[in-house]
């Protein structure tokens, strides 16, 4: 009788079923089903959308593949594209793809949704989908310049009719891009409380980018002209300073990535800056970049009347080129000289190790002492519209659109004559000198900012400037008592004409959606 | 008479309906022998006792124990020897008297003597290796002479099995099963690496790493699921648990489940197999004590040679004069830096290996007591465990304690409970990686340390030594505690229910600190050579708290020759946990620790995520055998998961399984019989499943993501993942045949099985347009198949005072992906790294990359032949155009060889004679490829460890017949991912060999000891591999290898001591 008891209290500690074990809801994430109902939701969901605005590294790598700069590590897709032996498998080509559809995706997604909000600030919704429209639109303009004609989404897709998509004629997508941003910049204002938000300047002047690039010239001067008549925006008097955190947001800047540093931080210096920094310079200027800066008596180096001195290569240039990239005889952030002559027996000596500048050059843009201690956590912004390239655009488009006057020099002139530049004015007359000059101009003026690849490629010189060895600088060898110029004759950029000014769409993504036909010759 | 009364005692016990159990000690005997008195004096039962004088005899010097003799029961003497089979006295036999304390052991000659309380009673004779025999004594002592005979437990040995035992001969399914003595034979840090080798289809790869984070891989019977989860379920006692989670010297038994009919009662958790692990219980007698000790020295297995100084910087003059045109070291240089004497101002080109690696000590104490009477029994186990690493600032410390406790609350109701706490320390350098990495990969031309303690920097900025030594410490407590109580109840004969509640607590603190530091160049100490100007400290807390419910109903009966099992169970699991960190930087130096110091500004932050799961399940088995001759098993198990919703919730997990013992058929003649003992046929099919899916994947959730506005960061939220309503269970569909035989009156045993396992519906990160923008959900879509063969042997045998037992395995298995849904292949890649494919007729995981032809030898060649790189010269490698299509592309790439081993083998030979016991364990494995990458094949491309081995083996007009190719720097084109990179990575090793001395016991009884046994061991002595040349461990992981916390050799010196 007592075991029956026994077992009667033993059965009273056995746990009671548990009706909900098998129904576990999450509390450490946001279902989908409670979203999309406050002001403070499409804020946060709009907020998502920017943080797939092009970072640090892959600003700096287009560069690196262009013909002005040069991606050090070899084992990254971006240099097999720089040597120009990559295929349509490759991760650049992918993730290119990939990431800027799933800031499309996520911007969809806000646009289908925003309206469920229950708001009583209706312009507060209509200011955020104009900001998600032009970060949408901004996507698509790298899409059409890669890939040309890509498939146009903008409503979120399901696996079935994602594998029924075919590509839209670049032509459209242009078209649509350019309706986006001046719908955008009609409800959207001209400065946001928030800095970093997109404004109706930034819609209007890649407006003038995207019909720049797609060659509706009287478009791009359009929207240009838009932008310069704002009022709003001017350039920053020191060019020097500009990409320090000391100007960060000045009345240059028209759309930035904004960092801040700890908490979503870029690894802007330790990407760039010499190697005696602590950091890996992974993508350096070519010997190019160095030699389209002009004397600062505004004549070419290669010019006999410029007063260029081999001996002193650097001196009496167009301030821009010391503002930009390392030469021999320059402060390092850390207060010591940069010297990458083989010799100097610093870690910047060209071939001291991986990581030194093997050009004899490193980029100078974005590195800042202040990021010295932690260089892969950088706070400063990286710009992706300023003012100056808006002034470049309306000058570039007035002359391909043969429309040369005053407005056009002025405008060259005002980039050239910035209080710490100071170049001498332009002068010119015929269409094709002034598309040399603006095109020169722009290679200067935006270096290492992300723009040269997509430069070349639309300019179709790509075929020309691009392919063969690198070349870095000359220097005087007191051993051998010659000049020596550095290169890289194991390294080849290579570029095929009838093939790469589109690169391939992804193979992954013709596989999976079959209706998706491959560029020519991929 | 003293002889008839014990039996009839017994009688009249049963007949009374008393208890008297195996285990009843004399006490209570005696005791219930007053009690019966008492009742029954009429019988006048103790009138039969003839009191007798104490004689101690002369031979008694063995005797331990002489209880004191109760006022009515005098002691007498008993003798005799115990011999083996062919009539050799056997030394150290455990001679003790039935449900006492009282025993002897026998001596060098086999003899024994004790005394005993008169009165009758039993001898309990026992001796490892042979089978236990309990001898009844004669009235008034005298001489017990026994013979005792090899254990053939084969027959009686019962097997663990799920929710219960079965014994071995009725066994359908394909189970083994190790003991826990042949895991102590190892010195080992976990219960892992003590398995590998000794189970046949048991693949352990062990990968190294650093003490406690032991990389360690288990497949049974292959690889079944390409993203998820492919480790086997260990339950230990009832309870799911991590195998780490063990104290070795605490195992009774481990049993690998590997077919269907064995696992399906797992259902959902069973597809990779099932590893049952049974802890040690007391057994009832006098309190026993054992006590294990030893220390070990580790020592790294992976330490390549460097090339020499002067063949190093010529190498490098080619490699920068093909590269660059012109060579980077003078002659003269060359001459200065060889001949100087002063590798202060000239240091060798890598010294790492020697100056980071360091023997190191290893210390293990265990202690176990146990014993206890009929109604409560308990065994105490403690362990402490300090392992240092072969690196400055690693290292594992492990202390634990079990109580497992037994009560007999009453005849049909027993009680345990075990309580398990453990506490576990493992501290390594903050960038361990990092320190292997720079050894290897960089960190050319520098001295580890100056004489004054100052470190030197590599050229391109690096120390491991320094790194190891000062750049702060990751250092992780884990607490962990299992409570599991147990209750069975007879309700009636052969119907017995169980129930079981087991709570388990993983609590885990870390810290990672990150030190401040400053080094100054050693000439020049105003130069700071290297600075880390920011201490930080992460901390972490991680905790789980998990709840098993285990309720059987178990009914047994024997009808006439028909013998009937049934088992109903229910189970149920409920898991939920969390992890917080938080992070703080720029502390008022390096000693102060605690988050709370850190710079309260916008760097610190923090960091949580919280869980839950849950699992409910019903099951059923039933066993059914006729004659003990027809053997049949079925069983079901009903599998309810959170990870799924709505009618994919619950899912069915059947298995069938059938057994002919053909020895027991009449036809099998005498003649047979005397060959073979046994003969079993048997066979099994069916279904088991993998959750392996993370949580939550079926709900559409959003994650956060934090964006900045002028320096004011601010919240987004996102969908990444696309959700997957329709998620289901992988399902394994699994067919097994074997055959068990014995011969020679079991002194051989084989065994072999077939199998066939195939995994459908197997979740795939399938791949989705890029364009829809989120990650792809899982999806139920592949299927993979494996097939195998196992054999097992095993020998024992005695010559003369040598006596031999062996066991061997050997086990194939053929990994092929059937079916990826029509999408694939899956080829993973970065750069130049080891690529690999998943693609359908093919195992997981192959080697996929380029075919090579040696290498070009003239421009000729070159010009007729397509290239990978423009400016290929001779020396450089011919990649093959596969595809003879004349451009060298992806398309060229093919198949090289799987990565996972196709055949395991093992074998565990013991050896003992005497006092001497050799214990050898031979692993190995076959069938697989790997790749020397990195550095170690680079060649001094960046400046990394160059290996001894390419010393003259590279290509030069003068060498064309090399090994190696050309040398370039900053150039990878000759290490694209090829076959050329490729090495077997078959191995045969010597992975343990253990000799130990029983001391006699005429000295340990001096001390009152029953045994004392010490050993020395040595792990990992002698390998066979073609990776020999190389100085890498064929059993680390591939890629750039010896990149990674080596595996060690590990030679001990040990002590057991019982009494």
């Amino acid at each position: 009788m007592k075991y029956i008891l026994f077992i009667s209290l033993a059965a009273t500690f056995l746990p009671s079923c548990n009706e909900d074990l098998l129904e576990t809801i999450p509390n450490d994430r946001v279902s989908s089903e409670i979203f999309w109902q406050t002001d403070n939701d499409a804020i946060a969901a709009a907020n998502a959308v920017y943080t797939y605005l092009p970072g640090a590294e892959t600003i700096f790598n287009w560069d690196g593949m262009s013909d002005i700069a040069h991606i050090t590590l070899m084992w990254r897709s971006e240099s097999i594209i720089e040597k120009g032996s990559f295929d349509a498998t490759i991760d650049k080509v992918n993730n290119e793809w990939d990431n800027s559809y799933k800031g499309i995706q996520t911007a969809n997604t806000f646009l289908i949704n925003v309206d469920k909000v229950q708001t009583k600030d209706q312009e507060l919704i209509d200011r955020l989908k104009g900001e998600i429209k032009v970060l949408r639109a901004y996507h698509y303009i790298k899409l059409a310049m890669l890939y040309g004609d890509v498939p146009l989404i903008t409503t979120p897709l399901s696996i079935e009719e994602s594998r029924n998509l075919t590509r839209t004629p670049v032509a459209q997508v242009w078209d649509f891009v350019a309706q986006e941003f001046t719908d955008a910049a009609a409800v959207l204002p001209t400065t946001q409380e928030e800095k970093g938000r997109v404004t109706k300047g930034a819609a209007l002047a890649l407006k003038a980018r995207a019909m720049l690039y797609a060659s509706r010239y009287q478009e791009a001067a359009a929207a240009a002209k838009e932008v310069i008549d704002l009022n709003v925006y001017s350039l920053y008097p020191s060019y020097e300073k500009l990409f320090s955190y000391e100007a960060e947001n000045n009345q240059e800047v028209i759309l930035d990535n904004q960092y801040i540093e700890d908490i979503r931080g870029n690894s802007a210096f330790g990407y760039l800056a010499p190697f005696s920094q602590q950091a890996r310079g992974e993508v350096v200027p070519t010997r190019k970049a160095v030699d389209a800066y002009q004397m600062n008596n505004g004549k070419d180096i290669s010019d006999p009347s410029s007063g260029f001195d081999l001996m002193n290569p650097y001196a009496n240039r167009d301030p821009r080129l010391r503002y930009s990239v390392f030469v021999v005889g320059d402060k390092l952030p850390n207060g010591e000289t940069y010297n990458s002559l083989p010799s100097s027996g610093t870690a910047d000596a060209i071939g001291y190790s991986e990581n030194s500048t093997p050009t004899g050059f490193n980029i100078k843009k974005y590195v800042n002492k202040e990021d010295f201690a932690e260089p892969w956590d950088c706070g400063i912004n990286i710009i992706l519209m300023r003012y100056a390239e808006v002034l470049l655009i309306y000058a570039e488009a007035k002359i391909e659109a043969n429309q040369i006057d005053q407005s056009v020099f002025d405008a060259i002139n005002l980039v050239r004559q910035r209080p710490d530049v100071k170049m001498p004015p332009v002068t010119g007359t015929s269409q094709e000198d002034l598309r040399n000059i603006v095109r020169d101009e722009r290679l200067r003026e935006l270096a290492f900012e992300g723009l040269r690849y997509f430069d070349i490629r639309r300019w179709k010189t790509a075929e020309d400037i691009l392919p063969g060895i690198i070349y870095g600088m000359t220097y005087y060898s007191n051993q051998d008592r010659e000049f020596k110029t550095i290169s890289l004759p194991s390294f080849v950029k290579a570029f095929n004409t009838g093939r790469d000014y589109l690169w391939p769409i992804p193979q992954k993504e013709t596989e999976l959606s079959p209706k998706l036909s491959q560029n020519s010759n991929w | 008479m003293v002889a008839l009364a014990l039996p009839c005692q017994a009688q009249i016990l049963t007949a009374l309906n008393v208890p008297l159990t195996q285990q009843s000690s004399a006490n209570t005997i005696n005791s219930d022998k007053r009690v019966l008195a008492s009742k029954l004096a009429f019988k006048k039962v103790t009138s039969s006792y003839i009191i007798m004088p104490a004689k101690p005899s002369p031979q008694v010097k063995n005797t331990i124990s002489a209880r004191v003799a109760t006022n009515w029961v005098v002691d007498v003497a008993v003798s005799g020897k115990v011999v083996s089979r062919t009539g050799e006295g056997l030394p150290g036999v455990t001679v003790i008297l039935k449900g006492t304390s009282i025993g002897a052991t026998t001596d060098a000659n086999g003899n024994y003597a004790l005394s005993v309380p008169d009165g009758g009673g039993t001898l309990i004779f026992s001796f490892v290796g042979f089978t236990t025999q309990e001898v009844p004594i004669s009235a008034g002592g005298g001489t017990l002479n026994v013979t005792l005979f090899e254990d053939t437990k084969a027959l009686e040995e019962v097997v663990v099995v799920g929710y219960g035992t079965q014994k071995k001969v009725s066994l359908t399914s394909a189970v083994s099963q190790v003991e826990g003595e042949t895991l102590e034979r190892r010195t080992t840090s976990n219960v892992q690496q003590a398995l590998q080798g000794q189970v046949g289809g048991l693949t352990i790869l062990d990968e190294g790493a650093a003490p406690g984070k032991e990389n360690i891989y288990m497949r049974i019977r292959g690889i079944t699921t390409l993203s998820g989860d492919n480790n086997p379920l260990v339950i230990v006692d009832g309870i799911e648990q991590r195998l780490t989670d063990i104290n070795p010297t605490d195992i009774e038994s481990i049993s690998v489940l590997k077919d269907a009919s064995s696992t399906a009662i797992y259902g959902s958790r069973a597809a990779n197999g099932v590893i049952l692990v049974t802890t040690k219980r007391a057994k009832e007698g006098k309190l026993s004590v054992s006590y294990n000790g030893y220390y070990a020295v580790q020592r790294s297995n992976n330490t390549p040679e460097h090339m020499g100084l002067e063949d190093y910087m010529r190498l490098q003059n080619i490699a920068w004069t093909n590269s660059t045109g012109s060579p980077i070291y003078t002659e003269d240089y060359i001459r200065e830096y060889v001949n100087a004497t002063d590798r202060l101002k000239y240091p060798l080109p890598n010294t790492w290996y020697d100056a980071v690696l360091h023997a190191a000590p290893q210390l293990e104490n265990s202690l176990s007591i146990s014993g206890g009477n009929e109604t409560i029994r308990s065994r105490l186990s403690l362990r402490y465990r300090d392992q240092e690493g072969v690196i400055a600032n690693s290292g594992a410390k492990i202390g634990e304690m079990r109580l497992n406790t037994d009560f007999a609350v009453s005849p049909k109701i027993r009680v345990t409970t075990d309580i398990n706490y453990r506490y576990n320390n493992i501290l390594s350098p903050i960038d361990e990686n990092i320190v292997f990495y720079s050894m290897l990969q960089t960190s050319q031309w520098t001295v580890p340390k100056y004489p004054d303690g100052t470190y030197g920097i590599s050229s391109d900025g690096h120390n491991p030594l320094m790194y190891s030594e000062i750049a702060g410490t990751s250092n992780t407590e884990n607490e962990y505690i299992l409570g599991n109580f147990k209750g069975d109840w007879e309700i009636l004969k052969g119907l017995k229910f169980t129930t079981q509640i087991g709570a388990r607590l993983d609590r885990t603190t870390g810290k990672n600190y990150r030190n401040r530091y400053e080094i100054r160049d050693y000439y020049k100490p105003d130069i700071i050579a290297k600075s880390v100007p920011v201490n930080n400290l992460t901390e972490i807390r991680n905790n789980m708290k998990e709840i098993t419910i285990n309720n059987l109903l178990n009914y047994t009966t024997t009808v006439g020759q028909h013998y009937v099992n049934v088992l109903a169970g229910y189970s149920q699991i409920q898991n939920y946990g969390g992890n917080l960190s938080a992070y703080r930087e720029n502390f008022y130096n390096n000693d102060i620790q605690s988050i709370g110091q850190g710079a309260n500004d916008a760097t610190k932050s923090n960091n949580g995520n919280e869980y839950d799961w849950g699992l409910r399940s019903y099951f059923s088995r039933l066993n059914y055998s006729y004659q003990d001759k027809y053997l049949f098993e079925a069983n079901g198990r009903l599998d309810g998961s959170s990870r799924f919703l709505g009618n994919n919730q619950y899912s069915f997990f059947p298995s069938f399984s059938a057994g002919w013992r053909i020895s027991e058929e009449n036809f099998w003649g005498s003649w047979l019989e005397k060959a073979v003992d046994e003969l079993k046929l048997r066979g099994s099919w069916g279904k088991t499943g993998n959750q392996a899916v993370a949580l939550y994947s079926g709900i559409p959730t959003l994650g956060a993501t934090t964006y900045s506005f002028n320096d004011v960061p601010v919240r987004g939220f996102a969908q990444y993942q696309m959700a997957n309503e329709d998620l289901t269970w992988e399902t394994t569909t699994q067919t097994n045949i074997g055959l068990d035989a014995q011969f020679l009156k079991n002194r051989i045993s084989f065994s072999v099985d077939y199998y066939n396992k195939i995994t459908d519906d197997i979740l795939l990160q399938l791949p989705i347009p890029g364009t829809i923008g989120l990650t792809a959900p899982p999806q139920n879509a592949g299927r993979v198949d494996n097939k195998g063969w196992e054999f097992l042997a095993g020998v024992r045998n005695d010559f003369g005072k040598l006596n031999l037992n062996a066991n061997f395995n050997f086990s194939i298995n053929k990994n092929t992906v059937v079916n990826l849904a029509g999408t694939g292949p899956y080829i993973t890649s970065f750069g130049n790294e080891t690529r690999w494919i998943t693609a359908e007729g093919h195992p997981i995981e192959t080697f996929w990359g380029y075919k090579t032809a040696g290498l070009f030898q003239t421009e000729e060649e070159i010009k007729n032949y397509p290239t990978l790189y423009s400016g290929t010269a001779p020396g450089d490698v011919k990649y093959v155009d596969l595809n003879e299509d004349g451009i060298i592309s992806a398309d060229d790439m093919t198949y090289l060889g799987q990565s996972f081993p196709k055949y395991n083998f093992g074998s565990n030979l013991n050896f003992s004679y005497k006092g001497f016991n050799l214990n050898l364990l031979l692993q190995g494995a076959a069938g697989a490829k790997t790749r020397i990458g990195g550095a170690l094949i680079e060649m001094g491309i960046w400046g990394g460890f160059t290996h001894d081995i390419i010393t003259d083996n590279y290509w030069t007009p003068e060498h064309r017949d090399a090994r190696f190719p050309r040398p370039l720097k900053y150039d990878l084109r000759n290490f694209n991912f090829s076959d050329k990179d490729l090495m077997d990575r078959s191995y045969l090793r010597l992975k343990n060999i253990r000799l130990g001395y029983d001391i006699p016991t005429s000295i340990t009884k001096i001390a009152g000891l029953n045994r004392v046994e010490v050993y020395v061991s040595s792990t990992n002595l002698l390998t066979f591999s073609e990776l020999n040349e190389w100085n890498v461990d064929p059993e680390t992981n591939d890629g750039t290898r010896t990149e990674a916390y080596p595996q060690t050799s590990v030679s001990t010196l040990g002590l057991n001591i019982q009494f």
